[in-house]
């Protein structure tokens, strides 16, 4: 079965641009306008990994990943934030509030691959132990 | 010349001239007035010589006269002679007992026969020598005489007639020398000027520290001013001035706060402006560059997979080409960004520098191998140097890569083809300095003495060197960057060049440091 990525962005280019490139990559993509909106998703959806950005309107990366992480159900849920570039204390003020990993943008594609499969495999270990 | 020397010189003239004004004024006076008082003593005496020979002539009393003629000329030193005659120039009483009863035959006589009131008459006289006729007994002054030992001298002579009744009856007359008379003022002068220069010196002195005072108070604010512009001019706009005074220096003070304030505001602005306009610019290039990739990624597994027809493929080819330019160009623009955002997080001092303890060689050498080729496409040879067992340095990797991108990239820009760039690190040569050392040459154009102090502020370029640049000419944010880059590790960085044979780039860094001290270290940077 494949596996269900939430991808949360308020810019629509980069909705589509993370569409284009995990789509034929196998992967089922979801995707959220904003904060409110992601949280709403993630219980219809059941993604088994979130792509977040962290500057949205109303409510933030920060604020989403915080809200998912007191949701018992989604305690384990995989967050990878999008950053912008060379600031180095949202990455990690974005660490502490709970997330796996982050990427900058402008990203490449293939780094991007790779760090969703990766924290995919590591959530799966982490399931079975 | 000094504000404040102005002013002391300034004002010590005035005092100068004011008080050798005051001083001249009041010596005059003083010398009128002792001119006045002299000869009105003189007259005094021989109004006195003339009441005591009358009392004398009604009495009949010749020793009383004598008497009296003898202690005048005792009491009053300047006296030369003094006499009584009767109205036909007979001496009754003289000085000189040796003329009694001999006739008048003085210069003034007959004008003192003829007055009928106080007379002053000026003469010269043979007489003799005051001193010698004082001294020597009455015999032997005849001697004296008769040897010519007189001398002519100038004589103020004052007659006083004496009437007994309604007659005439006799003549008192003294005679002054006009030497003496001048000695004594001259003396008294003297002894006053002595008095006026004390004062006028004391007053000039005084006068003198009260203007330097004076000067300095006036001046000190100024001075304040003067340094709180030239420091608000360095961009400092937080320095601020503290003149307490009410007057036109303290709203100047006043003025001048504000003027840094509302700088300091618009520095402020400028500084949120430029950062929120590059985070502004970021978003959408990253998008387009992200596109890029994406697309450039897709071109790349097309082409790989060779599935296209000869036509497809070379259409692919050219799109690959097209996108390569793309990406070059947004690299290029967020490369710009970034140094932007660099240098308002400069000025807002939150750069962050992070150093722990690295292996130098691998950071020069990294940054080489980034440059060979592009060195090498510009016809520039590129090398570098590191000194046998370097030790390791106290730094920021990443943040030392980019100084040395800077430096590196600045000296491709300036150099011609067939230059050389030399990169060298090396202990500093000062011992114990515990600095390492690292010089970037280039045999480029050189910079103008007069513009290597600027060479490091922002957007800061020689001028008809970037005309020189084709293609990319850069924006002089470089330099400034790695400037506050090196200084975050308490390093420093200079520039030696000259005009058309090229310009070497130092910096130092500090050697790493022992474990314990790198906690402490890092907690100041991070």
């Amino acid at each position: 079965m494949a596996e269900k990525i939430l991808l949360v962005d308020d810019e629509d280019d980069y909705l589509n641009l993370l569409r284009l490139i995990l789509t034929p990559e196998g992967f089922e993509v979801e995707t959220a306008c904003d904060g409110e909106d992601a949280l709403r998703k993630l219980d219809e959806f059941k993604p088994d990994l979130m792509i977040l950005d962290v500057n949205m309107p109303k409510l933030d990366g920060h604020g989403v990943c915080k809200k998912v992480r007191e949701n018992a159900q989604f305690k384990q849920l995989p967050i990878i934030m999008l950053t912008v570039r060379s600031n180095e204390e949202e990455e990690v003020r974005g660490l502490d509030n709970g997330c796996d990993d982050y990427v900058t943008k402008p990203f490449e594609p293939t780094t991007l691959v790779t760090r969703v499969r990766t924290v995919l495999r590591r959530a799966k270990k982490k399931l079975k132990v | 010349m000094k504000l404040r020397n102005q002013f002391t010189i300034f004002s010590a003239l005035l005092v100068l001239l004011s008080v050798v004004g005051v001083t001249s004024f009041l010596y005059y006076t003083e010398k009128k007035v002792l001119l006045k008082e002299m000869e009105l003593k003189e007259m005094a005496t021989v109004e006195q010589l003339a009441q005591i020979g009358r009392e004398a002539l009604i009495a009949k009393d010749d020793l009383l006269l004598l008497n009296y003629v003898n202690l005048i000329k005792k009491t009053t030193p300047a006296v030369v002679y003094a006499f009584i005659e009767n109205t036909t120039g007979k001496i009754l009483a003289h000085t000189d007992p040796m003329r009694i009863d001999e006739k008048d035959v003085s210069a003034g006589a007959p004008a003192a026969l003829k007055t009928e009131n106080i007379l002053k008459q000026n003469f010269f006289e043979k007489i003799i020598d005051a001193e010698k006729s004082q001294s020597a007994t009455p015999g032997s002054a005849g001697t004296d005489e008769d040897n010519g030992v007189a001398a002519r001298i100038e004589i103020l002579d004052f007659s006083k007639p004496i009437y007994l009744g309604k007659n005439k009856a006799a003549v008192a007359r003294v005679g002054f020398s006009k030497e003496e008379l001048r000695k004594i003022v001259t003396d008294s002068l003297s002894k006053t000027r002595t008095r006026i220069y004390g004062i006028g010196v004391i007053n000039m002195l005084i006068g003198c520290v009260v203007a330097f005072l004076l000067a300095a108070a006036i001046s000190r604010p100024i001075k304040i001013l003067s340094d709180g512009a030239a420091e608000i001019g360095k961009g400092n706009f937080e320095h601020e001035l503290h003149i307490n005074r009410k007057d036109e220096l303290g709203q100047l003070s006043t003025t001048f706060n504000d003027m840094a304030h509302k700088l300091k505001e618009l520095d402020e602005m400028k500084r949120d402006f430029v950062s929120s306009v590059t985070h502004e610019l970021r978003s959408p290039l990253a998008a387009i560059d992200s596109y890029t990739n994406m697309m450039m990624k897709q071109l790349e597994s097309q082409i790989g997979k060779g599935r296209n027809k000869n036509q497809q493929l070379e259409r692919d080819k050219t799109w690959e080409d097209n996108f390569a330019r793309i990406k070059k160009n947004t690299v290029r623009l967020s490369k710009f960004i970034d140094d932007l955002l660099d240098v308002s997080k400069i000025e807002s001092g939150k750069l962050d520098v992070c150093p722990e303890n690295i292996e130098y060689e691998p950071v020069i050498s990294d940054m080489v191998e980034l440059f060979t080729p592009k060195a090498a496409e510009m016809g520039i040879d590129l090398s570098f140097e590191i000194e046998k067992d370097l030790p390791f340095v106290f730094g920021d990797a990443n943040r030392l890569k980019q100084v040395i991108t800077n430096l590196v990239g600045n000296a491709l820009k300036f150099t011609p083809e067939g230059g050389k760039i030399k990169i060298k690190a090396y202990m500093e040569k000062a011992n114990g300095s515990g600095m390492v050392e690292t010089a970037v040459a280039d045999t480029g154009f050189g910079i103008p003495e007069d513009k290597v102090e600027k060479i490091f502020s922002k957007f800061e370029q020689v001028k008809e060197h970037r005309d020189k640049v084709k293609g990319q000419k850069g924006t002089g944010l470089g330099l400034a960057i790695a400037k506050a880059i090196v200084e975050m590790h308490s390093g420093k960085i200079w520039i030696k060049s000259k005009v058309n044979e090229g310009t070497t780039f130092h910096f130092t860094i500090p050697v790493a440091m022992k474990k314990e001290d790198e906690n402490g270290g890092k907690n100041i940077a991070c």
